[in-house]
Order: C-alpha cells, then sequence, then structure tokens
C-alpha cells in the first residue's frame, strides 16, 4: 500500500479553495501553505499564449532526502508511504527545509518546528479521503493506492501519462501531474 | 524566492567555518607532533587547546540554530544520516583534542604520556578529517542544488579549512613568540602560499563548472555570487581579504606582524567564504514559482468565504441541527 495523489492541470483553475481547505483542515496560520498553488506562464508566442495552475503538496517521495538528511529521526515515512515529521523529535534544525528539492516544509516560528502537508493521515485513518481532494470544486484531484494496479488513481495515471515534477531528481514523488 | 530560501544563517556559516578551522589546526599541530619536530611541545598545547575551544564555539553555534535547544542530543542519534554523524564526531573531537592538549602542560598529573599522546594524535586527526570533509558531502547530498553538488565541494572545503588551520596555528605560534622558528616559517612561507595558490584555482574552476553545468540554478548561484546579493561579500571578503591580499603580502617579507596581518586577514576571508557557499546553494525553480501572487488579505477572505460555504453546506444537509 502506498498512497498517492493525482493532479489533473488541464481541470485546475487556481481558485485556491484546496490551500485554504489545507489551512483549515490543520489550524495553520494565515501565510503559512501546506499546499501553496503556482501560476506558471503565460508562455509562448502573442496570440499562441498558455498559462495554467499548479498545486504543490509535499510529494511524499518514497526516496525522501528529507528523511534520510534529519539527524534525529523525527521525519519518517510510514507503512503507507506518508512521510510525516514526529513533532517530539524534531529539534528544528531546519535542514529537511534545505533537503527537499519542492520546498515544501515550513519552519512553525511558534512551536520551534518544522511543518508540511501529512496528506490528512488523520481523515485516511478515519476512511476519508485529504481535504483537498474533498474540497476541489473541479475534481482535478484524484487519490488511491498507487501499489494497486486496478485503482482508479493508476488507471489514469498510465492512460493520461502522467508525471511528477523533477522526476530527474530520483526522489520517487506519490504526486503525479496531468500536465496541460 | 532567494530570499526565503535561506534556510542556512550565519550562525551555521560560522559553525562550519570554526569546525573547519579547529579541525585543520589540530591536523597541523599532531602532524608536526607525529613527524617529532621540537616546535610541537612549544606550541601543541596551546595550538589544540584552542581547536578544541574554537570548535566547541562552532558546536554552540550550531545548538543556538536549534530551536529546541535543550533537545540538543537527539541530533546525535541517528549516526546514519551526515549530520548525526558530523556531531558525534564533533563531540568526540572536541573531547580528544582537549585532552590531548593537556599532555603538553607540565602541571598536569599525567603530563608527558607520550603514549596517550600519540594515540589521541592519530584519532584527533581522524575525527579531525571526518569534520573538515563532512559539510562538503552534507552539502552535496541536497538535490536540486546544483551549486552544492559538484564533485569539487569537498576539496574546496578542505583546501579552505586547511587555509584557515594554518592560519590559526600562524597566529597561536606568534603569539607564543615561535614566529620565526623554522617550522613555523616554512608552514607560514611555502605551505600555507601552495594552499592559497590551490584554492584559488579550485575556486575559479568550481564557479566556472557550475555556471557551466546547464542547471539554472547552478547558473542563478554563480550570478549572486559575481554580480548579485553576494558579490560583495565574494569580492571584498574572499578573493581581496581572504586570496589577493595575503598573496601580495608575500612580497613584504616574514615578519611577525606581517604574519600576523596575513592571518587575521584570511580568517576573515575562510568565514566570508563559508557565508557565500551556504548561501549561494538555492533550489531549483518549480514551474511558476516566481509568480506566487496571492497576498494575505486574499487569503483571509477566501478563507472566510470557504467557512461560510461550508456552514450552508451543513446548514442544507442537517438543518441547521449538524
Ligand atoms: S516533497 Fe520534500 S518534504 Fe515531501 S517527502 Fe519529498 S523531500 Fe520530503
Ligand atoms: S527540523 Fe526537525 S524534522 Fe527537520 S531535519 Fe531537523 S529535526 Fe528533522
Amino acid at each position: 500500500m502506498r498512497w498517492g495523489m493525482l493532479i489533473d492541470l488541464s481541470k485546475c483553475i487556481g481558485c485556491h479553495a484546496c490551500t485554504v481547505a489545507c489551512q483549515q483542515e490543520h489550524r495553520l496560520q494565515l501565510g503559512e501553505k501546506w499546499n501553496r498553488v503556482l501560476r506558471v506562464g503565460p508562455y509562448g508566442k502573442y496570440p499562441n499564449l498558455t498559462a495554467y495552475f499548479l498545486p504543490v503538496p509535499c510529494m511524499h517521495c518514497e526516496d525522501a532526502p528529507c528523511v534520510d538528511g534529519c539527524p534525529t529521526g523525527a521525519s519518517f515515512r510510514r507503512e503507507d508511504g506518508i512521510v510525516v515529521i514526529d513533532e517530539e523529535k524534531c529539534v528544528g534544525c531546519k535542514f529537511c527545509m534545505v533537503s527537499c528539492p519542492y520546498g515544501v516544509r515550513h519552519y512553525n516560528e511558534d512551536k520551534g518546528i518544522v511543518e508540511k502537508c501529512i496528506l490528512c493521515f488523520q481523515r485516511l485513518d478515519n476512511g476519508e479521503v485529504p481535504r483537498c481532494v474533498e474540497t476541489c470544486p473541479v475534481n482535478a484531484r484524484f487519490f488511491g493506492d498507487l501499489d494497486d494496479p486496478e485503482s482508479e488513481i493508476v488507471h489514469l495515471i498510465r492512460k493520461k501519462n502522467a508525471n511528477p515534477l523533477h522526476k530527474e531528481l530520483g526522489t520517487k514523488p506519490a504526486v503525479y501531474y496531468i500536465f496541460p | 524566492m532567494e530570499k526565503r530560501q535561506e534556510y542556512f544563517g550565519a550562525l551555521a556559516a560560522g559553525y562550519f567555518f570554526l569546525a573547519a578551522m579547529g579541525a585543520m589546526m589540530f591536523i597541523v599541530a599532531a602532524g608536526l607532533d607525529l613527524t617529532g619536530n621540537a616546535v610541537a611541545e612549544l606550541i601543541n598545547g596551546w595550538v589544540t587547546l584552542a581547536a578544541a575551544v574554537v570548535t566547541g564555539i562552532g558546536a554552540l553555534l550550531l545548538t543556538v540554530e536549534l530551536s529546541k535547544k535543550m533537545k540538543f542530543y537527539l541530533v546525535m542519534t541517528k549516526p546514519s544520516s551526515l549530520m548525526g554523524l558530523g556531531s558525534i564526531t564533533m563531540s568526540a573531537f572536541v573531547a580528544i583534542a582537549f585532552v590531548y592538549s593537556t599532555t603538553f602542560f607540565d602541571f598536569i598529573p599525567w603530563y608527558p604520556a607520550h603514549g596517550l599522546r600519540g594515540v589521541l594524535a592519530v584519532l584527533g586527526i581522524i575525527a579531525a578529517v571526518v569534520l573538515a570533509a563532512y559539510p562538503g558531502l552534507e552539502l552535496g547530498e541536497a538535490r536540486g542544488r546544483a551549486f552544492w553538488n559538484g564533485s569539487g565541494l569537498v576539496p574546496l572545503f578542505l583546501v579552505n579549512g586547511a587555509v584557515s588551520g594554518i592560519a590559526g596555528v600562524l597566529l597561536i605560534s606568534t603569539i607564543l613568540g615561535q614566529a620565526q622558528s623554522p617550522a613555523v616559517l616554512a608552514l607560514g612561507g611555502g605551505v600555507l602560499f601552495g594552499c592559497l595558490a590551490v584554492q584559488a584555482v579550485l575556486l575559479a574552476g568550481y564557479l566556472m563548472g557550475v555556471h557551466s553545468s546547464g542547471a539554472e540554478e547552478g547558473r542563478r548561484a554563480v550570478e549572486a555570487i559575481l554580480r548579485g546579493s553576494l558579490s560583495a561579500k565574494f569580492w571584498w571578503g574572499v578573493v581581496v581579504s581572504g586570496l589577493a591580499v595575503p598573496l601580495l603580502l608575500y612580497l613584504f617579507g616574514n615578519s611577525p606582524a606581517l604574519t600576523v596581518i596575513k592571518a587575521i586577514l584570511i580568517l576573515i576571508g575562510c568565514a566570508c567564504f563559508r557565508c557565500v557557499f551556504l548561501q549561494a546553494g538555492v533550489r531549483r525553480s518549480l514551474p511558476g514559482e516566481e509568480n506566487e501572487w496571492m497576498s494575505v488579505e486574499e487569503e483571509a477572505q477566501l478563507g472566510l468565504r470557504l467557512e461560510q460555504r461550508w456552514k450552508e453546506k451543513e446548514t442544507w444537509l442537517y438543518g441547521g441541527n449538524g
């Protein structure tokens, strides 16, 4: 079992509902985002211009540099592939923020620890899907087991030729994108 | 974007600088001792005590950088991470260097403990090599930060550490009145000159190599160093103070006063080198990362709207009894 997500960028309208829903679910401070939505473009040559939106949560990498680099073992990978942070063990050295090539880790000044998207594992344990997946008004996000060849997410990844971000870095992300 | 990526600040740069300097001071001193050089008996006590203190101050800076300072010991619980290994080695090194230094002071009961001294010299050199090399390996591990991924980073860090270590030994030897002893003269003469020259070549080669590697973040980093936000620290600190002026001073002889000036300038240059190299390690951009545009006010408004929408949905589903 390995939880993963697929985001269809041709559907995403950049409404930021997922960002805000995530902030509310995890009671984050204003300005702290575990799920940024970037606007790419417009690029191309006038009048053939293209732009799209790119949501960026933690990629829950299989070969996670943040986990390897953490000197206390606070950052670790669960059996189901979700990369989480043990608040008791995190000493706030911020080395994981340097190791993560996707810039998805945030330092929480008040708690003195590093935080990031945890794929709403507390909801998954209750049989629900992550809040961002539930909230997306255009159903641009799909969620499921990447190890199950029969799952909808695996079918879609194959059919739509989805790819992770910066695949060349070899971190084996669990978040895939259908690029427009 | 570069500003938001600066997770390693001046404290970490200070730690890397002091740890490398302390480690290399010990290697130089223990080397003189193991090769039977007479000056070792006169300077090694203070030089290696200073090495332990300098590294200890570095460790302190690292602890200050942690937000949970009282849990600093956790950093040594995972030796499979390079940072964990570095912290363990650093603690061992400080202890070894301190005990080694005590074997040179005649008021210490176990003075001169020649057998123990030899063993500690070898153990200390091993720990010092790891301590001087691991920061380069640690940074080199960061994926998507091409500026740190060059294979020349570890040799460059080692040579820079050697330069700062020699400068430290020269300073203390001069304070102890040993500036004109043959071994110290050789150290401040050919050895230091050679290390400075090698550092200049490696540095230029490293910057050119990263710039031409094709990685966009590598090019951005070198641009920031040569012409951008890090250029003052690089040109005035690393190049002028750390390399050019000390090399020029060789034209004016090797008086103790000149040696002290040279050593101080070199140490300033080496500290700037660590700052520049830490801050230049920017991350590969994600598509669109330059366009992050939603303000905190917009975010708050959106949050309120979403909250309201959920309330409406709840009322609709449960008739207000949810
Ligand atoms: S995206 Fe970053 S924080 Fe998330 S698992 Fe990968 S390396 Fe770790
Ligand atoms: S900040 Fe916390 S989670 Fe990150 S590397 Fe340090 S101890 Fe590990």
